[in-house]
């Protein structure tokens, strides 16, 4: 930065793709003159791409080898039992901790709970208790006042397309008034507000977006044109060289099916489950291998986990079977699997001990989900999925520094 | 152990935070607890596990650990409301003296009733401030003991708030059939403690401690006993149960079992079924619902350290039960009265069955939103078989001569019936009848059978003979018939139990 004022916008789930179209279309005017004045990348989100690794690499600069976030979910050491990841968990400090100076934060998901820091801050999704999600707590009446949430509540989208439209509006609005109030109470140095009703209308109406004819289309594009009007009153409200930087966490493509990864490993004798137990605890004595959400799997490693199987020598090897295993999956002769890494080839770091040991990255349109069903794919119930094709823009900023391709771990130089 | 498998899901440690659904990286707060969504929630005693979902296993879990009734938490709440009781005593000293943190209520209601008939406890016990004193320099355990009516919702939900109770044992109720049958006024007294008390404390631990468990005690009575000899099961029609009419058929597992109460008191506690029934449902309370059998009996493990530990002992027509009365009657040589035919079957379970079997289900808690309900017998027999064995023991151990008396029923009930008990729940929690009628029946009549006793039985002797009839007449039973024990055939119906 320049050390002037400096913003950082994110549209979570915003792919770059989706910024051109939209700026093209002049759906975003804001957003379009912008990409005028400054520069437009595209950037790959985190390995996986999900939401709590990605921002978790933006807001520090880290890799999840280092960070210690390997999704929303994790194992609970010991146990089978799942656990979700907030900040207590990271193990690099977040810039509003290492950089001096005033910082606003807003709404960065898996920042929750939220510690003291120089500014103020409301943590985003998953934020389950408001008091705890907020800091100073003295902001939280006002927050109240202007009918703050953190999120819409997923439920609701759901039950109904229109309810769930509605909420993102009332949402949106709301936390451009948290925006706006917060804006004039700090003198800061640094301000990050994040919008995360982009991915929800993303995962819940993809299938809206792409088709033109639909009767919620325009209802989906105007959400965009809200966006751009806080867009927009940013921009007029920062000064000449104050710098801008606006980012996604991740891309969206449509889905195509979920695929069960754990019904691949009982298919293939990696998984075995008995009839006892809640979700992970069904996992039985003789599994090698098991999957979590997103593509993450695990190899049931002795004096990791209770019923344990596998043995040190052996993990290579096994690593190498289910990397194999996966490539060969097909579903309607296409094929599932993209990539599949090996945990050292793509994370690094003292948290290393705690990542997935094998990473599979799909092929378009294949969702990989951790659940225990019967079923290898399944149709999902929304029409939007994750990939890595974030965006970044920069304006007023050094960003000599980065590459024309950046990952998520490279924002942090822009704000250093 | 039986509950090793259980998991957060049944902790009340387990703090509900909402639902996450990560197919669409959005969370609710709206506590539907629909499992296709992850469930989120938050350790009160391990708050550094963070955000998690409630499958830690009691066998993981270093809260809970190994007793020989199960996995129990550590530490664990346990509020007995009526605590001064025959049953809330002995309790609380088991549960204390197996590292729970025991707190409870009492207003001396049972020692007011019973006051009030001009009856008395035969088993002297003293004042609860000396109780506690005696608990403490016996078996060297504390118990938060505050004096409060169930009804004062007040003073209650303070002592709630403040103790943040894991499991509520509710025992405040006042037990009897025939008191309830007295008149007007205690009719409505009995309903009103209990009803109402029960209906208050729903209400607040939905506010306060939604998370833990409310035992609750109920009695085989509320299910009556049918005289087509349909089995009695555990409070809910098993899931392969079918209702067959004109030619047609429903499934009726799940449902309520239908309830046929004998009394106003066997009333209220049916009453207490349907609303904790309904609290469950609307508000994910859980609980228990203990269908428990004629308790009888003087030992348990605790009570036994010092006779100034022992619980009460009542043997008058309102709070005596079968067996205690007719162990006192044995001792005094005052023939064995039974009502009618004497071929009322009934389920029956000695206290220190009783208190075993209390400690496995708060080791057990129910899942969240569940009513559970539970027939807590060890065996089911007539009564005058029972008081074949009391004659048979009080002669061959004691050297007592016994006779046995039918008197005219005062109460309205079927005196010759079947009766079919299923009570598989709490086999499968592990507990298995170790005392049985024989047994006990010897522990009383050494307890019971001396100078010091048999003076307090005289006393209050008076006070066994049934007086109080369902008709609302005031009449002494008259007496049908007078024999010796051995002398009848067995007839009517054979008990059918099933535990498997």
């Amino acid at each position: 930065m320049n050390g002037n004022k400096s913003v950082i916008v994110g549209i979570d789930g915003m792919p770059h793709q989706m910024v051109e179209d939209l700026c093209k279309k002049n759906v975003m005017p804001n957003l379009a003159s912008l990409l005028d004045e400054g520069a437009l990348r595209v950037m790959k989100s985190s390995t996986p791409a999900v939401s709590s690794i990605s921002w978790n690499s933006i807001i520090t600069g880290a890799n999840p080898g280092e960070h210690g976030i390997y999704g929303f979910s994790d194992i609970i050491q010991g146990t089978y039992s799942m656990c979700f990841p907030n900040s207590n968990a990271l193990k690099k400090q977040p810039y509003w901790q290492t950089i001096k100076g005033t910082h606003v934060v807003i709404n960065v998901p898996a920042t929750y709970p939220v510690k003291k820091i120089n500014g103020c801050h409301i943590s985003g999704f998953v934020s389950l208790d408001l008091d705890k999600a907020v800091y100073p707590r003295e902001i939280i009446p006002k927050l109240e006042d202007i009918n703050y949430h953190i999120d819409v509540d997923a439920e609701k989208g759901h039950k109904s397309e229109t309810l769930l439209l509605d909420e993102l509006f009332k949402t949106l609005k709301a936390r451009a008034r948290a925006l706006d109030y917060l804006w004039d109470k700090y003198s800061w140095n640094t301000l990050m507000f994040v919008i995360t009703g982009s991915d929800r209308i993303e995962h819940f109406l993809w299938h809206v977006y792409e088709d033109e004819g639909h009767t919620l289309h325009e209802r989906f594009l105007e959400f965009y044109s809200a966006i751009d009007e806080i867009i927009g009153g940013i921009n007029n409200r920062l000064n000449e060289d104050d710098g801008l930087i606006m980012l996604s966490d991740h891309g969206m493509e449509r889905v195509k099916y979920n695929i069960n990864l754990n019904t691949h490993l009982i298919n293939e004798g990696f998984l075995q489950l008995r009839d006892e137990g809640r979700g992970y605890n069904k996992i039985d004595e003789g599994t090698r291998a098991f999957a979590l959400e997103d593509g993450r799997v695990y190899i049931n490693r002795k004096g990791q986990y209770p019923r344990r199987t596998v043995a040190p020598g052996q993990e290579p090897e096994l690593k190498k079977e289910i990397s194999d295993s996966f490539k060969t999956l097909k579903i309607g002769g296409e094929q599932v699997i993209r990539k599949a890494h090996f945990r050292e080839e793509i994370y690094h770091g003292a948290e290393l001990g705690k990542a997935p040991d094998v990473v599979l990255v799909p092929n378009k349109g294949f969702n990989l989900r951790g659940k225990l069903s019967d079923s290898l794919h399944e149709e999902s119930p929304l029409s939007g999925m994750h990939n890595p094709q974030a965006f970044l823009y920069t304006k007023n900023v050094d960003d000599s520094t980065i590459a024309d391709n950046p990952t998520v771990e490279d924002v942090i130089k822009l704000v250093r | 152990m039986h509950n090793a498998e259980k998991t957060c899901w049944n902790c009340p440690a387990a703090k509900l935070k909402g639902n996450i659904d990560f197919r669409a990286c959005g969370q609710s707060m709206k506590k539907t607890l629909d499992e296709d969504k992850e469930i989120v929630i938050e350790c009160k005693r391990r708050p550094d596990l963070g955000h998690f979902e409630p499958s830690i296993t009691f066998e993981q879990c270093p809260e809970w650990r190994k007793t020989k009734y199960g996995y129990l938490l550590r530490d664990m709440k346990v509020m007995i409301l009526g605590i001064d009781g025959y049953l809330g005593w002995p309790l609380a000293l088991k549960l204390a003296k197996l590292g729970c943190k025991v707190s409870g209520i009492d207003d001396y209601t049972r020692r007011d009733c019973v006051m009030e008939k001009g009856a008395h406890t035969i088993i002297p016990i003293p004042k609860m401030t000396e109780r506690l004193h005696v608990a403490k320099e016996v078996l060297d355990v504390e118990i938060n003991f505050r004096r409060m009516d169930i009804r004062d919702f007040k003073a209650l939900r303070e002592f709630i708030e403040e103790v943040k109770p894991e499991a509520i044992i509710q025992y405040a109720e006042i037990p009897s059939a025939p008191y309830s049958m007295v008149d007007l006024d205690h009719a409505v007294e009995v309903q009103n403690n209990n009803v109402l008390g029960t209906l208050g404390l729903l209400w607040i631990m939905k506010d306060v401690v939604p998370e833990s468990c409310i035992i609750k005690l109920g009695t085989m009575g509320e299910y009556g006993a049918p005289l087509t000899g349909r089995p009695l099961f555990e409070g809910l029609f098993p899931s392969d149960a079918v209702l067959s009419w004109d030619d047609r058929e429903w499934s009726m597992g799940g449902e309520l079992t239908p309830r046929d109460p004998v009394s106003f008191y066997h009333c209220s506690k049916v009453q207490d079924t349907f609303n904790v029934y309904e609290a469950c449902k609307y508000w994910w309370l859980r609980s228990y619902d203990i269908m428990q059998g004629v308790i009888y009996g003087v030992h348990t493990e605790e009570i036994a350290q010092d006779e100034r530990l022992r619980t009460r002992f009542d043997i008058d027509e309102w709070f005596g039960t079968v067996i205690n009365r007719f162990v006192s009657q044995a001792i005094l040589g005052i023939p064995l009265t039974i009502y009618g035919e004497g071929e009322q079957i009934r389920g029956f379970i000695a206290l220190e069955e009783a208190m075993e079997c209390m400690v496995r289900l708060i080791a057990s808690p129910p899942e969240p939103g569940q009513y559970d309900v539970v027939n807590q017998v060890s065996g089911i027999y007539k009564i005058r078989d029972l008081a074949e064995t009391v004659s048979d023991v009080a002669s061959k151990e004691f050297g007592l001569d016994v006779k046995i008396q039918r008197l005219e029923n005062p109460r309205v009930e079927a005196e010759v019936h079947p009766l079919e008990v299923v009570a598989k729940k709490l086999p499968q929690r592990g507990f298995k009848p170790t005392v049985g009628p024989d047994k006990e029946i010897a522990r009383m009549l050494k307890l019971l059978n001396n100078k010091v006793m048999r003076k307090r039985i005289e006393e209050k002797k008076y006070s066994i003979m049934p007086k109080t009839t369902w008709s609302g007449e005031k009449k002494d039973s008259d007496v049908l018939e007078v024999y010796e024990p051995g002398t009848k055939q067995k007839t009517g119906y054979e008990p059918r139990f099933h535990t498997k």
